[in-house]
């Protein structure tokens, strides 16, 4: 295949029902990659068309015009008016919602004046004939000039006359007789002075230039420099010109539109009563957290089944391999260390991929714009935005895709807010941890056969990390200056019902972050851990193991309790155990020992390592059942003091310092890819560490 | 008189005039709002809280400062 396919690019404005085409006309054949340099997602597909074999699809991020307002929208611009750009279109496919043509146009009439060969998709035509209304193709294609299909994705009614229509217009591209909008004269001689340096021959593309030069991504002739003198020789004034520009193609559309729709309107549409009650001031909250409860609810509910299965199946691949493999370092490498992080990165995709597939489903309806509308006045308090809503709720089942999906967040200030904030909400990690240490500190009590104690207060902690993120945010909002302006204004698009394509991909492109960005870290540091905690110095390393043979017969053990002894003893000797007892002193306020120590430095793989680290320290050989843990836990004594060990300011300290602390090397990492520097991960990783310890010094010397 | 969007009333449809910050002015013209469309608001959070507005039939969700800097005339 040396030939290169030809570029298709889907542009239209958010919501205009462009990317439900796209995923139709693709099928699976689909790839989510990101634009060159910056974190916009780029989505690239294969298109079977049978008249003219196989095209290349770009899904375009959503915009209103050529003049953009956010980072998104710039990719936009920059493919459409850059020539040498590597997805710049063969064919520009416009999709334009048909219920709302007289402002989904905008940017088309702009397309057109470039010069692109270019065809007019008018999808949800299902939607729109519903409504009664009518609509004049023939004539819009007269006016336009360019082939107009209406469609629907959803009844897949049109799509093989739009494939038909694609392929006639790559093979006779048709370019419109006239420019919709003529440029004044002013401007025409500024143009012809840029002209003699920017050959480049679409009139308007040197316009749009002339008004974006500062940050095209394509190196022009002209350095930036001398824009700046040959527009100021020129008195040109970019937003006066937007405006005119903008205001008379709107009044173009608006005469097009008015003779090619006939409207039936209707009283009151279904979105407008459904927002009645759902961006209601009283019941639009309650609503939401409804939803919320529910959606954690089912997260909890659904998650258990596919998690202990694969936690099974890990769990009898190793006692499998450890049968048949002869006992050396590579089979423990594979078993303990491998394995081991394998399942612990495994573990946690049931809950990412419920809890995303609950939320792209309230993205793909529009509820998700309503939220946002519905807490951005309380989240600004907390120096962050409506949109943030999403990721304090994904956090909720890991801070890696939730941080990711900050990304539509225009303004930098409230996202970086949001990144900083995130991963103080209770994600799922936290939760082995929270379930085996909160019986020390709340005995089981039933509170009217409905509540029982101890899951108050893992209800508290939830609460407890979801104010300390809202404190955190306004703490942040008051040291971080910005002169930026922010702005809110955001489209409430019309509810429609979702497309599972979407939410499908959405699911695959979460847990895929997921598993690139976390799995990886999470396996390498499950191994370091195995190399830590199986090696240490060698000769006091074979007198640990001796030793705890001797004890092992002299204190009439069977053969279970003797290889956990073994386990135990052999840990201290390891590097982990030398490292546990380094960090001692440090821990030693919290009142932590080493061995806690241990796990905690385990726990920086995943936080939930910590059980299965606890577990083998204090030597009770099965990770799988907590209440022996707990038991175990419960009977250590201090050599010295002869107290328990775990009680209950230890335990309580320990639970704090899980809701505070940073443990999880992967978030950092995301962090600093998110926000490209080193500077955020390390203010994140040293503030959340402080506030853990803090919180744990006074839980266990107060408590 | 032109009269803030904020202090229009709920429910009563006003013609827009115009923007007070030209940064507002440039973002609402690229999302296709411009003077003389009609203009409504359906509804508000309390508090100075976030408004639901109609303009030409599209809804859109403004901030109570946002609306302070747009000019609308009843």
């Amino acid at each position: 295949m040396s030939e290169k396919l030809r570029v298709i690019t889907l542009v239209g404005n958010p919501n205009s029902g462009k990317t439900t085409l796209f995923n139709l006309l693709t099928g699976s054949n689909s790839k989510v990659g990101n634009f060159p340099g910056v974190t916009v997602e780029r989505v690239s597909g294969i298109a079977q068309l049978p008249d003219c074999g196989n095209v290349k699809l770009i899904d375009l991020p959503g915009t209103y015009s050529l003049f953009p307002n956010s980072g998104d929208e710039k990719i936009t611009a920059n493919v459409l008016v850059n020539p040498y750009h590597q997805d710049h279109p063969d064919l520009v496919v416009y999709v334009a919602d048909a219920n709302y043509l007289d402002r989904q146009l905008l940017a088309l009439t702009q397309i057109l004046d470039l010069g692109l060969p270019t065809i007019l998709v008018l999808s949800l035509m299902d939607e729109f004939e519903d409504t009664g209304s009518l609509l004049d193709l023939e004539y819009l294609n007269k006016q336009l000039g360019i082939e107009v299909v209406a469609i629907s994705s959803r009844k897949r009614r049109n799509i093989d006359t739009l494939k038909s229509a694609i392929c006639h217009a790559l093979q006779h591209p048709a370019h419109p007789p006239r420019p919709i909008k003529e440029l004044h004269r002013d401007a025409l001689r500024l143009l012809a002075d840029i002209g003699q340096v920017e050959p480049v021959p679409n009139l308007y593309m040197r316009w749009i230039w002339a008004h974006h030069y500062e940050w095209l991504d394509f190196d022009l002739k002209l350095p930036r420099s001398e824009w700046k003198s040959i527009l100021q020789k020129n008195d040109f004034e970019p937003l006066k010109e937007q405006v005119e520009e903008t205001f008379s193609r709107l009044n173009t559309l608006e005469d097009l539109v008015k003779d090619a729709v006939k409207k039936d309107s209707k009283s009151q549409t279904i979105s407008e009563k459904a927002d009645a009650v759902l961006t209601h001031w009283l019941s639009g909250p309650l609503i939401f957290t409804v939803l919320m409860l529910f959606v954690f609810q089912a997260i909890f509910a659904w998650a258990t089944y596919p998690m202990d299965l694969i936690e099974e199946a890990f769990g009898l691949l190793g006692f499998w391999l450890n049968n048949v493999l002869p006992p050396s370092m590579f089979t423990s490498l594979l078993t303990d260390g491998i394995l081991a992080g394998l399942s612990g990165v495994m573990v946690f995709i049931p809950q990412i991929a419920i809890l995303f597939f609950l939320i792209s489903i309230l993205e793909e309806i529009g509820y998700m714009a309503r939220a946002a509308y519905l807490f951005d006045r309380f989240l600004r308090r907390f120096g962050m935005n409506g949109r943030s809503v999403v990721a304090l709720i994904s956090g909720g089942a890991c801070a890696i895709p939730a941080i990711m999906s900050t990304r539509t967040i225009v303004n930098w200030k409230e996202r970086l807010i949001t990144i900083m904030v995130t991963p103080f909400i209770t994600c799922s990690a936290r939760i082995p941890v929270y379930t085996v240490l909160i019986a020390f500190v709340v005995p089981y009590k039933s509170i009217g056969g409905i509540f029982n104690t101890q899951g108050l207060a893992f209800a508290g902690l939830y609460v407890l990390g979801i104010v300390t993120a809202l404190g955190a945010g306004w703490v942040f909002k008051k040291v971080l200056r910005t002169g930026m302006q922010s702005f809110f204004v955001m489209e409430l698009p019309s509810y429609r019902s979702p497309d599972w394509r979407s939410v499908w991909r959405n699911i695959r492109s979460k847990v895929g972050a997921f598993i690139s960005e976390a799995g990886k870290i999470i396996l390498l540091v499950s191994i370091i851990l195995w190399f830590l905690a199986s090696y240490g110095p060698v000769r006091p390393m074979q007198a640990a193991e001796q030793q705890a043979e001797r004890d092992a017969i002299s204190q009439n053990l069977n053969e279970q309790d003797r290889a956990n002894l073994i386990a135990s003893r052999t840990l201290e000797a390891s590097y982990a155990g030398h490292m546990g007892k380094f960090i001692e002193p440090v821990i030693k306020p919290l009142g932590y020992d080493w061995k806690i120590g241990i796990a905690l430095i385990s726990a920086f793989a995943a936080r939930e390592v910590f059980v299965g680290a606890m577990a083998t320290i204090y030597s009770v050989g099965s990770e799988e059942d907590e209440f022996r843990i707990r038991e175990h836990l419960a009977r250590q004594v201090d050599p010295v003091t002869g107290e328990p060990i775990f009680n209950y300011a230890t335990a309580l300290s320990l639970l704090l310092f899980f809701v505070f602390a940073m443990q999880c090397m992967s978030t950092l990492a995301v962090v600093k890819k998110e926000t490209l520097s080193w500077k955020w991960p390390i203010i994140q990783f040293t503030a959340m560490t402080l506030i853990a310890y803090a919180a744990a010094w006074l839980a266990f010397n107060f408590a | 008189m032109p009269l803030k969007l904020s202090d229009l009333e709920n429910g009563k449809t006003a013609i827009l005039e115009g923007f007070s910050v030209s940064l507002l002015h440039k973002k609402m013209l690229s999302m296709g709002v411009s003077p003389g469309q009609s203009i409504s608001i359906v509804r508000r959070l309390p508090m100075r809280g976030n408004l639901y507005v109609r303009i030409n039939g599209r809804a859109l969700a403004f901030r109570h400062d946002e609306a302070m800097q747009i000019l609308v005339r009843v």
